[in-house]
């Protein structure tokens, strides 16, 4: 997304983040943040090596371009 | 920006003179293949696979903001943030039907602007122009003043020498290679950006352990873990809706469209969103580190290049330039190649000088991309807040457009006057929204009014559009 565009939403969703703490709140469990972050890690490796591999099996047919 | 550089000059100069040098090269020799017409020179050729496409994507949706605004909603707003910004990727998998659709019904379109004339005529092609360039302005400024910013706080350069170097490197291999050059260093780039991410990721996370981060925020930043913080869920909401806007609406996605094969089309806007909805995640899991340490963090859009410089050292500032300049220069070229695209076609062939030859509107191009790379300099010379202000409306303009472009591409009865009142008057509303009621309120209102518009105008007086006039171009 272009740089900046995000911003005013950005600062308004900071300025309620750093509001008097809601009343409703459900933390995510330690598994489920683990999930995500570990989740997210794998997903970006899997997806760089999927591109790779592509590239590798259209090169070897000459379907690149 | 007044805190010591991240990175030894010495280094950022031979990183910035390695790379933009890899740069020119690989475009000046991506320029020579191919026939050399229009076609080749606009599109790539028209015969894109789809590794190429798919990494093409995810290099022009990989700006300078991702990386850096997507780890400051991660360290501000915490989970919500980090999924908030992922949502980005909505646009490119919703984009992906339309894609298949745009390639079946126009098999010989150059751009975005060739559908809405064909379909809607030429006032709403007008307003559609123009709504359009003041996005894609306002976007190349952003990231030109984006570059110098970046340059100056992680290695001491000046602002307008950083700005000048990444605008004139990008500019250059994009006059020379064309769209060819710039969907090969995207492919690069792409992988640069991924790998390194995953790289700053694991050695970040085996330094401290995700079960340590988890126990710092519960107990110091418990609002980092709250899956129903309003501002998180608003937060998610507009990025969602901004993201279908600026994907339906721009060239650069529609460019990705017509240069590449038809069987690819579909695959690569899922793969592509796929791949980049990760990193929103990742980046944002590397900034909660830097709450878990306590780090400083004065400025708080640097959080990335300061957490991955504390935990890797002089490594990590070197991997963070390195994403960060071909995250700007793979959006800048793309912005650029279907910027001059869209004038080229629209502007000087359909409108200014019809019936010029196919290596006249090549010639068009090449000096438009010349043309906006000078321009975007020019107006980026000087940082100023106020462009800051000009941008946060760009929001209402381009969500306007979602409608008038997703029922024209499939509801025949589709009328074209609506098409036009769609975009103004959902342009002004979501202009007032924004001064009135809240900047995130500019794209919903957009958008819904525009809606509200296309279907009311088109019930009361439907069109039948025969979809055969796509055809031509």
């Amino acid at each position: 997304m272009p740089l900046l565009i995000t911003c005013p939403t950005i600062a308004t969703a900071t300025a309620l983040a750093t509001a008097p703490a809601p009343e409703t709140q459900w933390l995510l469990p330690a598994n489920l943040f683990r999930l995500v972050v570990v989740g997210s890690v794998i997903g970006l490796t899997v997806a760089t090596l999927v591109i790779v591999l592509i590239w590798l099996k259209e090169w070897r047919q000459g379907q690149l371009w | 920006m007044t805190e010591a550089p991240l990175l030894d000059a010495g280094i950022a100069w031979f990183l910035l003179v390695a790379f933009s040098v890899l740069w020119i090269a690989l475009g000046v020799w991506w320029g020579k293949r191919g026939k050399g017409d229009a076609d080749d020179y606009l599109l790539a050729g028209r015969n894109i696979g789809l590794a190429l496409s798919t990494a093409t994507l995810m290099a022009s949706w990989v700006t300078g903001n991702t990386t850096l605004a997507a780890p400051e909603v991660g360290y501000t707003l915490g989970l919500w943030g980090m999924l908030g910004y992922a949502l980005a990727g909505l646009g490119l998998f919703l984009f992906a039907p339309l894609a298949i659709r745009i390639k079946r019904l126009m098999p010989t379109a150059r751009t975005s602007g060739d559908f809405v004339r064909l379909r809607y005529g030429r006032v709403c092609w007008a307003v559609f122009l123009l709504i359009t360039m003041a996005y894609t302005l306002g976007f190349l400024i952003t990231q030109g003043m984006g570059a110098g910013l970046l340059l100056q706080a992680l290695s001491g350069f000046d602002y307008r020498l950083g700005m000048v170097c990444v605008i004139g490197v990008s500019t250059t291999y994009t006059l020379f290679g064309g769209m060819r050059g710039v969907v090969g260093t995207d492919f690069i780039q792409s992988l640069l950006i991924m790998a390194l991410l995953v790289l700053v990721a694991v050695l970040g996370y085996s330094r401290i352990s995700v079960e340590e981060v988890y126990v710092a925020l519960e107990a110091e930043h418990p609002s980092r873990l709250n899956m129903l913080l309003p501002a998180g869920l608003l937060f998610a909401w507009n990025t969602g809706l901004f993201s279908m806007g600026e994907v339906f609406h721009n060239n650069i996605w529609w460019s990705r469209v017509f240069a590449s094969r038809p069987s690819v089309v579909f695959r690569s806007f899922i793969l592509g969103g796929l791949a980049w909805t990760t990193v929103p995640i990742v980046t944002g899991a590397i900034a909660l580190m830097a709450l878990a340490t306590n780090l400083d963090v004065p400025q708080v859009n640097m959080v990335f290049p300061l957490i991955t410089a504390e935990l890797l050292g002089s490594g990590g500032a070197v991997v963070v330039f390195i994403i960060i300049f071909a995250s700007l220069t793979s959006t800048l070229d793309s912005l650029l190649a279907a910027s001059a695209d869209l004038i080229a076609e629209d502007v000087v062939a359909h409108w200014l000088r019809p019936g010029i030859s196919d290596a006249q509107i090549r010639q068009a191009a090449r000096l438009v991309v010349v043309g906006l790379g000078l321009l975007t300099m020019l107006l980026s010379w000087q940082y100023i807040t106020s462009m800051y202000q000009l941008l946060l409306f760009t929001g209402a303009l381009v969500a306007s457009t979602i409608w008038p472009i997703a029922m024209g591409l499939y509801w025949p009865q589709a009328n074209r006057q609506a098409a036009t009142a769609a975009m103004v008057v959902g342009s002004i509303t979501g202009l007032l929204a924004y001064v009135l009621v809240a900047p995130y309120c500019a794209a919903l209102v957009s958008a819904a009014v525009s809606a509200a518009v296309m279907g009311l105008g088109s019930h009361w007086n439907p069109e039948r559009f025969d979809w055969r006039q796509l055809a031509g171009r």
